[in-house]
């Protein structure tokens, strides 16, 4: 089930009718019903791997219990690292096999040796990557004895599961979620219309910008070798659009509606293509996930501790590593291994924390040394987009390649509609003027009279009307 | 959480007026290409004036449904000087579903000894979107037309349909009858053009995909015929031999169509010059006047024209 969708659209509303309703029985009646919710949204897209969520969250919920009541601290190490093992086994099994079995035959051709390995033809069980994050953190909370374990299932298994991070996140944490599952909620109004407001403007994202950004971007993408240098560059440019539409729309829908019953998640995305280098850029950026691999790789690496080599080595290790988490494709791993050396100049300098405030803050216009850091870092980021989107290293190299020369400066083939340039031209003004917010439409309009306000909402619904994609798409980050 | 419901129904209804005035401003003064969701803009193949003429209209010989193949294949003068009267219900794209659906409205009044159901075997493979959009932006738009639009649910449709309910009520636009140069409009349904494009001879091999949708539509209209007892013929019209060639599978085809009820394929029957066709898909009237001898001297030899003449 699609958050686009019209199924969504209906599984919505009744569940929030029925979880108010159901408000005076107790707190445990409503998680058994998101809980049922959930478990019903997930299996949606194909109910066998139901049995495989329900399976990683049993796992992780006994492990936990266990390493509580461990008498030894080798029986607390030996679950600790079963579980460890079993989770990644599945994401190995699941998403990485035919990749590892692939790339040795690869290898071993090379040396004249032709090795036989069947590939399983699996489909990738959708979330898989998030929940496996979700129960992972956890279980090494509790073996660091940062948290004691959830001993309610239903609590635990919701903290896994919740629909609207189910698929792709934001990748939670126990000590952020759990206490606001045992905690009793009460129907706060503000807090409704607030993420009302972000499931529109995530629409907004995905429907309009993301899904028109694809159709321009899948044509460059899947026939590259046809096209001249500047249409490559509006291509790649596309797909910047697109994944941030994409992908930042599906976390605004999801925080949406996760408010909607009474529960904050985590923020993902701050506006990082506003970022003025690559240090910032990474700290707007799927801030879940890189907060993940921060805490529970970077850190326990050595982190920013010890000398330059090393912070230096931990800095490629957890982008590879990241890059990897995306898919199993040598392009991700480039990507990943892109943006750390785009990164170091940073880390070598010690500048990688000059940007924390946002830019601009206080003021409608960028200086201009803001405005070319900020053109710089895009252009960055648009060059590590060109490797994750393309379907292998040569191609990626390809497009490089036919970017840089005379073409550039030509026409590009087949632009987009000059209606959709305008809509991007204006969804950005919108996202710089709302940077301040925790996403863009947060606080427009909330001093204007209703009228014009409801006029605003209702503009984005009729441009969603008018302009979405009629044959729809799938969330890119389903696929990891 | 009552003040929440509220607040967000009266939204609803505040939005759902906006959306509708907008779709008016979309529909008037907003120029076509910045309306992607929405198309009122005209169409290609005379389709208003076609469904106004046929309004006033009542029994005919022949009544030839299709999409612009049947309308711009089938003359009615032609049928004329052999004693036939017929009108063409074909509109541009039509598939089955719209097929059905004209099939439905018309030949009750139309009362035909004939239909052709002309099939141009791509639109089997399309969700029937452009042809319901050509319907309804020539003016029809009643409750079968709404329940075939919720049936390809498309939200283009749904757009031009509001727009096109309001249209039919309040006359807010007038609309283009045709975008073709060259193209004339002859009572009967029948567009006309002398006119020859060039056009590739080299096409990609393809198939033709038969959606379950559209063929389930196609053998549900036949059967509203037969229990009618209205006599049919199916009958694919020519198209260009480069064309027609680049269909892999049009043996198979021909399998689906025979087992549905009698059938013709002129692309086997006859083989005409690319000069004989106006694009690679349609006839010119040159082809037109060999073709359309051609078709009646086939149903004659077969026995239907011998007894539509008995009757007249």
């Amino acid at each position: 089930m699609l958050f686009n969708s019209l199924n969504f659209a209906f599984f919505l509303p009744i569940i929030f009718c029925l979880y108010w309703l159901i408000n005076k029985n107790g707190l445990k009646i409503q998680n058994i019903l998101l809980l049922a919710a959930s478990y019903y949204f997930y299996s949606c897209w194909d109910y066998r791997f139901l049995f495989l969520l329900i399976f990683s969250t049993l796992l992780d919920y006994f492990t936990g219990l266990k390493m509580e009541d461990a008498k030894s601290l080798k029986l607390k190490r030996f679950l600790f690292w079963l579980s460890v093992t079993v989770n990644l086994g599945f994401l190995g099994v699941f998403k990485y096999y035919n990749f590892f079995a692939e790339s040795l035959i690869s290898s071993f051709s090379h040396f004249g040796i032709t090795l036989h390995a069947s590939a399983i033809n699996v489909i990738l069980p959708v979330g898989i990557s998030f929940y496996t994050f979700h129960g992972l953190s956890y279980v090494i909370d509790i073996y660091k004895g940062r948290i004691k374990p959830e001993r309610n299932f239903v609590d635990y298994s919701l903290f896994v599961s919740f629909f609207p991070l189910l698929v792709a996140g934001p990748i939670e944490r126990a000590t952020h979620l759990l206490p606001q599952i045992k905690q009793k909620r009460v129907f706060d109004y503000s807090k409704a219309i607030d993420g009302c407001r972000q499931i529109l403007w995530g629409l907004f994202k995905k429907v309009i910008i993301a899904d028109n950004c694809a159709e321009y971007a899948n044509m460059v993408f899947n026939h590259s070798s046809n096209y001249t240098g500047s249409t490559l560059a509006l291509g790649a440019l596309m797909f910047t659009f697109q994944i941030y539409g994409d992908f930042s729309g599906y976390s605004d829908i999801a925080i949406g509606t996760a408010k909607l019953f009474g529960i904050d998640l985590l923020r993902n995305f701050a506006f990082p293509y506003f970022s003025r280098d690559m240090a910032e850029f990474w700290r707007r950026w799927h801030i879940s996930l890189s907060s993940w691999f921060k805490d529970y790789l970077y850190i326990p690496l050595g982190g920013s501790k010890g000398n330059l080599w090393m912070r230096i080595r931990n800095t490629f290790i957890i982008f590879i590593v990241s890059g990897f988490w995306h898919g199993a494709n040598w392009t991700f791993i480039i990507w990943g291994f892109l943006n750390a050396l785009f990164i170091i100049p940073s880390i070598v300098m010690k500048t990688n924390r000059n940007n924390l405030e946002i830019v601009a803050q206080g003021r409608l216009l960028p200086s201009f040394k803001e405005l070319m850091q900020m053109v710089s870092t895009f252009s960055l980021t648009v060059i590590a987009w060109i490797f994750f989107r393309s379907a292998s290293i040569g191609q990626a190299f390809q497009i490089i390649g036919d970017l840089f020369n005379r073409s550039l400066f030509t026409a590009p083939h087949n632009p987009p509609r000059p209606v959709m340039l305008l809509i991007l031209v204006v969804f950005m003004a919108v996202e710089w003027i709302g940077r301040e917010g925790r996403y863009a439409i947060e606080n427009v309009g909330l001093r204007w009279p209703p009228i014009l306000r409801w006029s605003f909402y209702s503009i984005i619904i009729v441009f969603i009307g008018m302009y979405m994609q009629t044959g729809g798409s799938d969330f890119i980050y389903f696929q990891f | 959480m009552k003040k929440f419901v509220f607040r967000f129904f009266f939204f609803s209804v505040f939005c759902s007026l906006f959306y509708v005035v907008l779709i008016l401003l979309y529909g008037t003064i907003v120029p076509a290409s910045f309306a992607v969701n929405f198309n009122y803009f005209g169409g290609m193949g005379f389709t208003r004036q076609r469904f106004d003429e046929v309004s006033k209209i009542k029994n005919v010989d022949l009544v030839v449904a299709g999409s612009s193949h049947a309308y711009r294949g089938y003359d009615p003068r032609i049928f004329k000087k052999s004693g036939i009267s017929m009108f063409n219900l074909g509109s541009s794209s039509q598939s089955p579903l719209q097929t059905r659906y004209v099939l439905g409205k018309y030949v009750t009044k139309l009362k035909p000894k004939l239909v052709i159901v002309d099939v141009y075997p791509v639109l089997f493979g399309v969700d029937g979107l452009e042809s319901q959009i050509d319907l309804i932006s020539s003016g029809l738009i009643d409750k079968d037309i709404i329940a075939l639009s919720f049936k390809i649910n498309n939200i283009k449709l749904y757009n031009t349909l509001l727009f096109g309910a309001f249209n039919n009520e309040f006359h807010i636009k007038k609309q283009k009858l045709s975008d073709n140069e060259g193209d004339t409009y002859i009572p009967g349904g029948y567009v006309q053009s002398f006119r020859h494009l060039q056009f590739k001879k080299t096409r990609f091999k393809q198939n033709v995909n038969i959606s379950a949708t559209q063929l389930e539509a196609f053998k549900a209209g036949l059967n509203e015929l037969r229990s009618q007892q209205i006599k049919f013929v199916i009958i694919q019209a020519p198209f260009s031999r480069s064309n027609y060639a680049s269909y892999q599978n049009n043996d198979e085809i021909d399998r689906v169509f025979s087992s549905l009820g009698e059938y013709y394929n002129f692309n086997k029957i006859l083989n005409l010059p690319d000069s004989m066709y106006y694009d690679d898909s349609h006839l010119n009237q040159r082809g037109v006047n060999i073709y359309n001898a051609k078709l009646i001297d086939t149903l004659s030899k077969r026995g239907h024209f011998r007894r539509l003449s008995m009757n007249n």
